[in-house]
């Protein structure tokens, strides 16, 4: 039976959490909930090798919408983070046996080089992002056919990004992840990371600011 | 709705049009790729990315106006929040949980399986993430044992 050990660095954010503001020192141990729900976590894996199928469901629950969020806002396409969702949980699953550390972080890096194989693999195809996909929490017609236009050019924008530096604005911003939780989680550095989140806003705003701003 | 969200790794200097769906206008040929866009040097991105970054108040104007960029970051954070509240389409779990292997490999890796008739001495390839093997059945070995028993005798005996 494969055992879970704890990873020497220690990841301090959670997937499924809110919005982490900038914490400006990282606690030195494992916060008391996400060490709970590693363990939970890791008693769901030790079922699922010994053959409780169900066990495994428990972990797509719970973790499919941040990953998801996360492959719809890096392809654009719900159907392709669909595919790569079910690509990933499958790869999850064959390998389960492998997992050293948060079960959360390791899907999440599977996911997250799901997507970048595909924006580097993609030469041209159309994707949708469709309506039905974003919550409107906007009352006038006015307001919510202008948030409409953004959203279109916001989402063009990113496609004109390199995979990296929409990755990074899609961890800051959209999934509203501290450059410490990001650098956990891509093995990078703070430093890089927000290199590339201001290069990134900065290719953003060029290309939005002479119809926005 | 359908768009292009095709990356774009050459930028504005490819064939395709970049123009954005809703652009009343062009918005002109930028750098765009990551190693195409410097950093810019003037104080007015820095406030804007301290800002966002929390380390600072937001940039305004004279009149205590937000900045024209900043307002457009503040609607752009706004359409990004509203991304937070995606959740997974309902069937995809459940699609997941069909299409799964009928049992994980590294189930025989964390609990090896009793071995039986055969067994199998894998050698791992240098350079490859595969193993190649050699199947022995017991009787082969135990002949094998014999052979190399019968060796060491004689050639101690020699010695």
């Amino acid at each position: 039976m494969g055992t879970l050990v704890m990873p020497e660095r220690k990841l301090w954010g959670t997937l499924h959490g809110g919005y982490r503001a900038n914490v400006q020192t990282p606690p030195q141990t494992l916060p008391a909930d996400i060490a709970e729900q590693a363990d939970v976590d890791a008693r769901s894996i030790a079922r699922v090798l010994t053959g409780d199928r169900e066990a495994f469901a428990v972990l797509v629950t719970k973790y499919s919408d941040p990953l998801y969020r996360h492959a719809l806002n890096m392809t654009g396409s719900p159907d392709v983070a669909e595919d790569i969702m079910q690509a990933s949980f499958i790869k999850a699953f064959s390998h389960l046996g492998e997992v050293r550390g948060r079960f959360d972080a390791w899907i999440f890096r599977i996911v997250a080089n799901g997507c970048k194989d595909w924006l580097k693999n993609i030469r041209r195809t159309h994707v949708s992002y469709e309506e039905d996909d974003q919550p409107s929490h906007l009352t006038t017609p006015d307001e919510e056919l202008n948030r409409s236009e953004l959203r279109v050019d916001l989402d063009w924008a990113l496609g004109q990004l390199s995979p990296s530096l929409r990755e990074a604005f899609v961890m800051k911003h959209v999934e509203g992840r501290s450059y410490e939780e990001m650098a956990e989680m891509l093995d990078s550095t703070v430093g890089a990371l927000k290199m590339r989140v201001h290069r990134a806003r900065e290719a953003l705003q060029a290309l939005l600011e002479e119809k926005y701003a | 709705m359908m768009m292009d969200m095709t990356p774009n790794p050459e930028g504005a200097r490819g064939d395709r049009d970049v123009t954005p769906p809703s652009a009343t206008k062009p918005l002109g040929d930028r750098p765009l790729a990551d190693r195409e866009v410097p950093l810019r040097a003037d104080g007015a991105m820095a406030a804007l990315n301290a800002w966002l970054d929390g380390e600072a108040p937001a940039p305004r104007l004279a009149n205590n106006q937000l900045t024209p960029e900043a307002e457009l970051w503040s609607r752009i954070s706004r359409e990004a929040s509203a991304r937070k509240e995606v959740r997974t389409p309902a069937h995809v779990a459940a699609q997941i949980m069909h299409a799964l292997p009928p049992a994980t490999a590294t189930r025989l890796v964390a609990a090896p399986a009793v071995h039986t008739s055969a067994e199998t001495f894998a050698r791992a390839v240098p350079g490859q993430a595969t193993t190649s093997g050699i199947t022995m059945q017991p009787a082969t070995l135990a002949v094998l044992a014999v052979v190399f028993l019968t060796l060491g005798a004689v050639v101690g005996r020699f010695l």
